[in-house]
């Protein structure tokens, strides 16, 4: 420091300083490279299509999300032939933890029971696939998982991480 | 409880960024700077506000902000290390019209800046007239012209 100037610098300090700040750039732009890829949700490391084993169903699902922001869960179906329904039921615990905004097509139903919620589709007969968007908006925090299925067919179990 | 748990993590991950950008980032004030400043006030009230538009929520969110600030200055008076870690040191940008060259570079800071806090503070014309020239904690530059003889 000069001796003529009462500046208060501290130069060990400065430099540690300037040694962390040199990490905190280096981390910054490795979080945004992580954020383009998806690691805070909206990106392909946050989707995640998850498939039961016979093929039947299939679902879309975001296993990194954000606290109220718009999401989606997206099925693909193969409805039982001749059926003229398609049944799908959603697990509760998820359930409770997102905000439904709509549902694409139109439920026929939708049944409340102890642990799950069940919705009805109509279906044309003989359909070799059915989409089923759920657009939804997470309104809990952390990790939860999910399961959904067909009822009396091929179920999924999916994980979920929101972030606040 | 929501309000005061934004108000502070809003408050710990600004001043984080800004001391890790360093503190030249945003105290230059140019036009495009006080834009960024608009757009990222912009962008922060988003996460403190967070859907609730209620009147408590405001008031509860500004009174956190001003409380994390209150402490923080009471804890850097009594804790020195604290004080340079939330506030930073000042650094001799110029000495006797020698410009400390690898300093200027770490803090991002060119001759034609200090020349013109040069201009605007003293009305000196060139940095022989700087006897020293320091970046203070806020990240405006100040200088001290030379004795005339």
């Amino acid at each position: 420091m000069p001796a003529d100037l009462d500046v208060g610098e501290d130069l060990p300090y400065q430099e540690r300083a300037w040694r962390v700040q040199r990490i905190g750039w280096l981390l910054l732009i490795l979080t945004l490279v992580a954020a383009m890829l998806g690691a805070f949700g909206d990106g392909p490391l946050a989707r995640a299509t998850v498939a039961s084993d016979d093929g039947s169903l299939s679902a879309r699902v975001q296993r990194l999300d954000r606290h109220g922001s718009p999401s989606s869960i997206g099925l693909r179906i193969r409805p039982e032939p001749g059926a003229d329904t398609v049944e799908v039921w959603i697990d509760r615990g998820f359930v409770e933890k997102q905000v439904f905004e709509t549902i694409h097509p139109e439920p026929a139903t939708v049944t409340a029971s102890r642990d799950r919620l069940t919705y009805e589709f109509k279906v044309e007969p003989d359909t070799p696939e059915v989409r089923i968007s759920f657009e939804t908006v997470p309104d809990g925090l952390g990790m939860s998982t999910g399961e959904l299925g067909v009822v009396d067919g091929a179920s999924v179990r999916f994980r979920q991480f929101v972030f606040p | 409880m929501g309000s005061v748990v934004r108000g502070l993590a809003v408050y710990g991950f600004l001043l984080l960024l800004f001391r890790v950008t360093g503190k030249r980032s945003l105290a230059e004030i140019t036009t495009f700077d006080a834009v960024l400043l608009l757009i990222i006030s912009e962008a922060a009230q988003q996460a403190l506000i967070d859907g609730d538009n209620s009147m408590t929520n405001s008031f509860l969110v500004i009174a956190t902000l001003l409380a994390a600030d209150v402490v923080l200055s009471v804890l850097s008076l009594r804790y020195r290390r604290m004080g340079r870690l939330i506030n930073d040191v000042p650094l001799v940008l110029v000495e006797h019209g020698r410009p400390l060259q690898d300093r200027m570079r770490k803090v991002r800071v060119e001759e034609s800046d200090v020349l013109e806090r040069a201009r605007e503070l003293q009305g000196l014309r060139s940095l022989e007239e700087v006897d020293y020239a320091i970046l203070e904690r806020s990240g405006t530059i100040t200088i001290i012209p030379r004795a005339q003889p």
